[in-house]
Parts: structure tokens; C-alpha cells; sequence
């Protein structure tokens, strides 16, 4: 898209009856010339253009693109109940974890460790797709590649809940290092889910992973102990399962461009 | 950049195990076409397709020259593309401005400043730009209706296609919104579904009426409405095995295979044309 485009555009526009504006602006356009009335539609633009957000403002001081902002920015304005799902669901894992007085500090850590990767997951089901998406099908018939505002909306999600996540992990009363155990598998999650995506809805293929996830630990845990369950395997096995996901997802991109009916 | 005529050829579609279009061939040429028919018949199936958002699972369309089965130049039909669909797809706590500039860059538009200046044009073309710093679900039905139309236009293109554009709209915006397709169809290809035959239509320079998933009748609206002559009249009570609807108090207008002795035969409108196409 370039500025001969919109010329070319505000051109044709000026010699159409604008009969939605009024008579003073059907004989504006009927008088004015073409290249003029772009002129002062450019300049009204302009004048009227709202400031950027501080949000905005800060990514693109970071150096994120004028190309890239709105679908990030847009997308907490989308999903404002992912910021709410992230605020419950670590209220829960923090109360799970420093209220269990019964239990001693490794059970505390493993409630949290299990719940923390769910968090980044539900943000991304909740990033995209038909069902919590109203815009779903305005940016499917747009050039933009699915694959792109997928990623950059996850990217957006998992970014902002990892930080909450981190932040709660430092809350936690006992763990030590293990606090930060949940990162490659809350990875791995978001990488499977992504991937599973291009077949389901997101929200389906959360859940499934999300399920998947708590039955490992869960027979994990009771089988060793907290310190196995999350120790070198696991977070190998994580590394593996987050590499095959991104695989996935990519060899599947196509089909986050159209709608399959079958 | 000209409009493009789009061409469908053996073009087969189910959900599921539901067949829901079956359609051997069917061309839109350049201006406005209303795409006419019952609820369930196919009408957003089809502009699904032509719309690039739903997949192809059997037969061919073209847009121009373009195939959407191909990822190149499904993107290239998408430039030149603007749809609304039968869902607005409008987010009611974005502002309207915002959402234009949202829009604008999923249709890569990547300067800021451009992205800006089509919104401006974009919401005077729709006579919004006094709310342009509004939230949308503050909008009235046919604002909101006038906005997604707004996004559509969004990067000029040159092929628009829409999903019952005059749903949920008071007859003053109906107006508006038709008299709108008016002025667009003179410069680009418009194809609009409905079931609102009478109104639509007559906007329109041609008319596909879609039924069971199949086109039973491609022409112009005229030629739609003769369907129905010496098939329409107006009587005081509505006759068996005809398809008939009040018109006044007493008043019933019938569109039958034969009209009854006794009854003056009427002039047939667009919607009795209609009503003759699809009746069962």
C-alpha cells in the first residue's frame, strides 16, 4: 500500500456525490479539484489524528514496528479477559501455594509449578480464534498471514502473563530455584497448543494440553517427587515437546488462513 | 486497477455431511450484484468463498485472474478486497478510529500516517467522521452497520462483498446504507447478500437468487420481476397453494402458478419475482 494508492483512492473519492456529508459537501466535491480535496482530507487527518497510547508510545520506542503496534496494542482491547483470567488464575496459584499450612514447602512449589504453565495457555486460547475473536473474520479476509497475528498475539499474551508469573514465582514461600521449573514446560504448552490450533479451536486445544499436562505431573508426582518430576528430564522433555510444537506449527501455518467447513 | 469479474465453476461445499452449495457455473460481473434467497439457502456459504475466508473443498473459483487456492494469490485477491460479513466483527469497546487503524494494518497498510488518512476517507465515505473518537458499542445499529462498511473500504478496493448489509436497520438506514452500495458500485464490483429482495435488488444491477445451494436465477432485477407476470394479483383473502402476504388491512398480495377467475392481475415487483423463483 502506498501513497500513490490513497491519491489514486481520494481522487476518485472527490468526484463521487458525497450525499452522506450534506449539500455543502456534495458541491465541495463537486467543485473542488481532485488533488486538492486529498490535500485537505490529508490535513484533517492529520489535525484530527488522536495522540498514540502510552502503550503504543512504549513499543515503539522499543523499536516495534508502525505496521506491527495496533495488532499488539489492539489486542489487549480484544482480550480483556485474558487479563482478567491472568489475575484469577494467579491469585489461585498464589493462595494454593502459600495458604496449604497441611502441607510442607514442596507440595506448596508443585501446586504452583502445575498451575503456572496453564496461564500463558489460556492466554493464547483466548488470543485467537472464531469464538473469542469478533475482528476473526475482518483479518481473515485481509492480506495479513494468520500465522503472523497469531504469533504476534501470542508473543503479546505469553509475554505479559510470563511477567506476572515471574514476579508471583518470587512470592512463593519455599521452591528455591525450582520456582522457575514452570517456564519450559509453560513453553512447551503454548508451543503444543499453538499447534494443535491450526487443526482446532484454540480453546479445545488448550484444554486438551492443559489436561494432558496435570495428569503428567500429577502421576509424576505421586510416582517420585517434586524435585524429579521438575528436574533435568522434565525440562529436557519440555525443550522437546516446545521444538515439536513450533515445527508444527509451522508446517501447518496454511491452515490459520482460511476457514476449513469439513 | 480494474474490478474484477469472478467466476465459479463446479463448485461443490458441505459442512459435515450437509451439502450446502452445488453450483456448475455462475459469473459476477463488473457493478453490483444482490445475491437473493431464503435463510439456509447458501447465500453466506458463497460470499464465504468469494470472500477467500472459507476454503475451497471442491471445483474452482476466480477473482480476476487470481485463484485463492493459492496462498500468492489468495494474498493478492485479499489486497483488493473489502468484506463485511454477516457478522459485523466489530469490537464494542474499541473506539472507532482505533478499530480503523487496526484494521488498516491487518490489510498492511504500514505507515501510521497512511493508516490515518484512510480512516478519514473511509469514515467520511460512510458519514462517520464525527465519531470517529467514540466507543462503537455507543453506536446506533446503523452506524455500526455503516462502520463495518467503513473497514471494508479500508485501502480502496476494488471488489467489496457483503453479508446482509441491510439486517437490523430502520428504513431511514436502510436508505442510507443502499444508497451508499449506489455509489460504490459505480467504480468498483459489489456483491451483497440478502433476503430483503425488494430493496436490495432494485439497488442492484443484477440479481442471482440461490436456493437449496443452487442458483436458480441470474438477471437483472427487471427480469426477475417478469418471472412473476401474469403470476402476481391482489386479492382479499390469501389463496390456497399460492405464496401470498398482507399489503394492507384486507389486503393480500399472491404470487401463484395460475390467478384465479375474478382477480385483476397485478404488476409484478422484484420481490414477486423473487417469490415466484424460490417458492416450493
Amino acid at each position: 500500500m502506498t501513497i500513490q494508492d490513497f491519491d489514486a483512492a481520494m481522487a476518485r473519492a472527490a468526484g463521487r456525490p458525497r450525499f452522506l456529508a450534506g449539500p455543502e459537501a456534495s458541491f465541495e466535491a463537486e467543485t473542488m479539484a481532485p488533488r486538492l480535496a486529498a490535500n485537505f482530507a490529508a490535513i484533517e487527518a492529520e489535525i484530527d489524528a488522536p495522540a498514540p497510547g502510552r502503550l503504543a508510545r512504549l513499543l515503539m520506542r522499543l523499536g516495534v514496528g508502525e505496521a506491527t503496534v495496533p495488532l499488539v496494542t489492539a489486542t489487549p482491547a480484544l482480550r480483556r479477559s485474558f487479563v482478567i483470567s491472568v489475575v484469577v488464575a494467579v491469585f489461585f496459584a498464589l493462595s494454593a501455594a502459600t495458604n496449604n499450612t497441611a502441607a510442607d514447602g514442596a507440595d506448596r512449589i508443585v501446586v504452583f509449578l502445575t498451575l503456572a504453565p496453564i496461564i500463558p495457555l489460556a492466554g493464547v486460547a483466548l488470543a485467537f480464534g472464531p469464538r473469542v475473536d469478533p475482528t476473526h473474520e475482518v483479518a481473515l479476509a485481509a492480506p495479513i498471514d494468520g500465522f503472523r497475528l497469531f504469533l504476534i498475539r501470542a508473543v503479546t499474551v505469553v509475554g505479559a502473563s510470563t511477567v506476572v508469573l515471574l514476579i508471583a514465582s518470587m512470592l512463593v514461600p519455599a521452591g528455591g530455584s525450582h520456582r522457575v521449573a514452570w517456564l519450559l514446560p509453560a513453553l512447551a504448552a503454548v508451543s503444543m497448543t499453538m499447534a494443535l490450533s491450526t487443526r482446532f479451536d484454540p480453546r479445545m486445544a488448550a484444554g486438551v494440553v492443559a489436561v494432558a499436562w496435570v495428569t503428567l505431573v500429577t502421576i509424576s508426582v505421586s510416582a517420585t517427587d517434586t524435585a524429579s518430576t521438575f528436574g533435568p528430564t522434565m525440562q529436557v522433555l519440555s525443550m522437546f515437546v516446545a521444538a515439536a510444537g513450533a515445527v508444527g506449527f509451522a508446517r501447518q501455518r496454511r491452515r490459520l488462513d482460511m476457514v476449513s467447513d469439513r | 486497477m480494474t474490478a474484477p469479474t469472478i467466476a465459479v465453476d463446479s463448485l461443490h461445499h458441505r459442512y459435515g455431511s450437509t451439502d450446502a452449495l452445488a453450483i456448475e457455473r455462475l459469473v459476477f460481473e463488473t457493478g453490483s450484484t444482490a445475491v437473493l434467497g431464503p435463510n439456509g439457502s447458501g447465500k453466506s456459504t458463497l460470499l464465504r468463498l468469494l470472500a477467500t475466508v472459507s476454503e475451497v473443498q471442491q471445483g474452482s473459483v476466480r477473482i480476476g485472474e487470481l485463484d485463492p487456492t493459492d496462498q500468492t494469490q489468495r494474498t493478492a485477491i485479499r489486497r483488493r478486497l473489502g468484506y463485511v460479513g454477516q457478522r459485523d466483527g466489530l469490537p464494542p469497546r474499541m473506539r472507532v478510529g482505533s478499530f480503523c487503524d487496526y484494521v488498516g494494518a491487518l490489510k498492511e497498510i504500514e505507515s501510521a500516517r497512511l493508516r490515518r488518512r484512510w480512516t478519514a476517507w473511509a469514515l467520511e465515505q460512510v458519514g462517520l467522521s464525527a465519531v470517529a473518537d467514540h466507543r462503537i458499542g455507543s453506536l446506533s445499529g446503523g452506524m455500526q452497520r455503516r462502520l463495518a462498511i467503513a473497514q471494508a473500504l479500508l485501502g480502496g478496493p476494488d471488489l467489496l462483498i457483503l453479508d446482509e448489509p441491510l439486517a437490523g436497520l430502520d428504513a431511514e438506514q436502510r436508505a442510507e446504507v443502499g444508497n451508499l452500495l449506489v455509489v460504490l458500485s459505480a467504480s468498483i464490483t459489489v456483491i451483497c447478500a440478502t433476503h430483503h429482495a425488494e430493496e436490495l435488488a432494485g439497488l442492484c444491477q443484477r440479481a442471482v437468487v440461490v436456493d437449496g445451494g443452487q442458483p436458480v436465477f441470474v438477471g437483472t432485477p427487471a427480469s426477475l420481476a417478469d418471472r412473476a407476470t401474469n403470476r402476481t394479483w391482489e386479492a382479499s383473502e390469501p389463496a390456497p397453494g399460492a405464496v401470498c402476504r398482507a399489503v394492507g388491512p384486507g389486503r393480500f398480495r399472491c404470487v401463484g402458478d395460475v390467478i384465479p377467475v375474478g382477480v385483476v392481475a397485478a404488476i409484478p415487483t422484484v420481490a414477486d419475482g423473487y417469490l415466484a423463483t424460490v417458492r416450493r
